[in-house]
């Protein structure tokens, strides 16, 4: 199990590093995928199988894929790739809070005594600890009101994205359709007070192009 | 392990590495039934040896791979299109349980209690063959094919998913093994009790989404050949696009042994196979009526590729979101109201 860990972690830790510092996004999307599913193993070899697969599954298989279509769809060339467009200073600050995040980390997990034995030794996992059923009672039966709130911020969330996302296409569609009607308007108008015949052909070699719409 | 696991092993993975052979032949020799030729006559009897005849050719052609391509990611996408699909054929049970002497024996590789989600996490990795094989080629149609599989394959996934999150609701769990058990009885006393007869909506939508999943007509939309030369695979060749072909097959038949164990009963067919029977002979003609299932719904791949034309692009994602995942979603709350009454 211990072997399994350290293969997994250092994978996950590995995974991540390549992530953060390819240039090519394809590439770090390629990683991320390994992140993952590393990450998965550590959780499967927790017992928390569920866990394991719904991170293979939502991460990996839904949430990488969309990442992936949006970086296919922009299809960087390997002149875009090479243009440095870091702000100033970005890098020195993020080693910076690096480090510091690196020195809070080292000093949490070796700075402290030793424990005599494993925290939480005396709380073994309860019966079914991790599996699909133990997992959706937790959420469904223990933790329901949490759970629902949640959702609800995540449903707000989608809502808001749709609107900022479409609201030139909404506004822009209003215009769009006023504008229509404007020109038919006119066309009407030079139509009534144009004379008979060559009004009736003028409107409706003005109206066609508005029909097309 | 026991010598006996390590067994069931080898004989599921020799199963499932001898039917992409196999469907190669049948799928020539189907459409051409439907469109009234002969298909392959010359190789063996009945052109049977066809198939072993085109690995030939696969392996030995020559390997064009374009000056432009990411090597890592195009080496990369043929693998992945075939073994998260090749995977997920360990939680499917192929046949009743066998008692050889005090050992019982489990014809599955694995029981997992995660079971069919295991599946479904498998099954929508393989997206990424197509998407990295289709960029990494440097040319514009496999791009184009790539980027519309993982619109697609994510599109229906949702779908597919729903579909047995009804069913997980109507059987209770989740373990494949149990799913099946739990369809080996009667219904009055004449119908199998198969899921399909309690889900007959989500086994319409886990078809038609499973169709669109593996990309096969009228779904075949990344690699349309009309629209975009090959799709993913344009600048694929040899056994590299030979990979392709065999990760489709196999990802056909995990699809079709999921459905099987799903919707039709699995290894289960009343009056040939006895549920409460260990015995080896049952154990075996209980794998047989698997597998003659498996075929079936093979053989209606095959059918409705070479019946039904290809859907427009955006009549896929119509279908995909405007239709189905509402459909699933009603299915689910109905199915849920039936639970609680």
């Amino acid at each position: 199990m211990d072997v399994l860990f350290l293969v997994a972690a250092a994978s996950a830790v590995f995974c991540s590093l390549m992530v953060v510092s390819r240039r090519n996004p394809i590439y770090s999307a390629a990683w991320m995928m390994g992140a993952l599913a590393s990450v998965a193993v550590v959780f499967a070899l927790l017992q928390a199988t569920f866990l394991a697969v719904i991170q293979v599954l939502l991460y990996a298989g839904a949430i990488m894929v969309l990442f992936l279509f949006v970086i296919m769809l922009l299809n960087p060339t390997p002149a875009d790739l090479a243009r440095e467009d870091v702000p100033a200073g970005q890098r020195v600050l993020a080693t910076a809070l690096a480090a510091v995040l690196l020195g809070v980390l080292g000093w949490v997990f070796l700075g402290g005594e030793p424990a005599a034995a494993p925290p939480f030794a005396d709380r073994p996992a309860p019966v079914g600890f991790g599996d699909t059923a133990y997992f959706g009672s937790t959420i469904y039966d223990e933790y329901l009101v949490a759970f629902e709130l949640i959702s609800l911020v995540i449903l707000a969330a989608i809502a808001a994205v749709v609107l900022v996302g479409k609201r030139r296409l909404l506004i822009g569609g209003i215009e769009a359709r006023a504008e229509r009607e404007r020109q038919l308007a006119q066309a009407r108008a030079r139509a009534a007070s144009g004379p008979e015949g060559r009004g009736a052909e003028r409107t409706a070699a003005e109206e066609e192009p508005v029909h097309a719409h | 392990m026991s010598i006996w696991a390590l067994l069931v092993i080898v004989g599921i993975l020799l199963i499932v590495l001898h039917i992409p052979p196999g469907m190669i032949w049948a799928e020539r020799k189907v459409a051409a039934r439907i469109q009234g030729r002969w298909g392959p006559t010359r190789v063996g009897p009945f052109g049977l040896l066809q198939p072993l005849a085109d690995a030939v050719k696969l392996l030995t052609k020559e390997e064009v791979i374009p000056r432009g391509a990411e090597r890592p990611l195009y080496y990369m996408g043929p693998l992945l299109a075939f073994v998260p699909g090749a995977l997920a054929l360990a939680v499917v049970p192929f046949g009743h349980d066998m008692r050889v002497g005090d050992t019982v024996i489990q014809l599955q590789i694995a029981d997992l209690h995660v079971g069919v989600l295991f599946v479904l996490a498998l099954t929508s990795l393989a997206v990424y063959g197509l998407a990295f094989g289709g960029w990494s080629s440097d040319s514009k149609y496999p791009l184009l094919g790539g980027l519309r599989s993982s619109a697609q394959m994510v599109s229906y996934e949702v779908a597919l998913g729903l579909a047995v999150v009804a069913v997980i609701m109507s059987a209770g769990t989740v373990s494949i093994r149990e799913m099946v058990l739990a369809q080996q009885e009667l219904l009055f006393g004449f119908l199998p009790a198969w899921n399909v007869f309690f889900q007959p909506v989500a086994a319409l939508i886990f078809l038609v989404a499973a169709f669109a999943e593996n990309n096969r007509l009228p779904f075949d939309m990344p690699e349309a050949e009309a629209e975009l030369v090959g799709g993913y695979h344009t600048e694929y060749s040899g056994m590299k696009f030979g990979m392709f072909f065999l990760g489709e097959y196999v990802a056909m038949t995990v699809m079709s042994a999921v459905m099987v164990s799903l919707f039709f009963g699995g290894w289960g067919l009343p009056g040939l196979t006895d549920p409460h029977d260990t015995s080896v002979g049952n154990a075996l003609v209980s794998a047989a009526v698997f597998l003659v299932k498996v075929a079936a719904l093979l053989f209606f791949y095959i059918w409705v590729r070479w019946t039904l034309p290809r859907f427009r692009y955006d009549q896929l994602m119509r279908l995909g979101w405007k239709v189905l995942i509402p459909l699933a979603l009603a299915n689910v709350v109905v199915t849920g109201l039936f639970g609680v009454l």
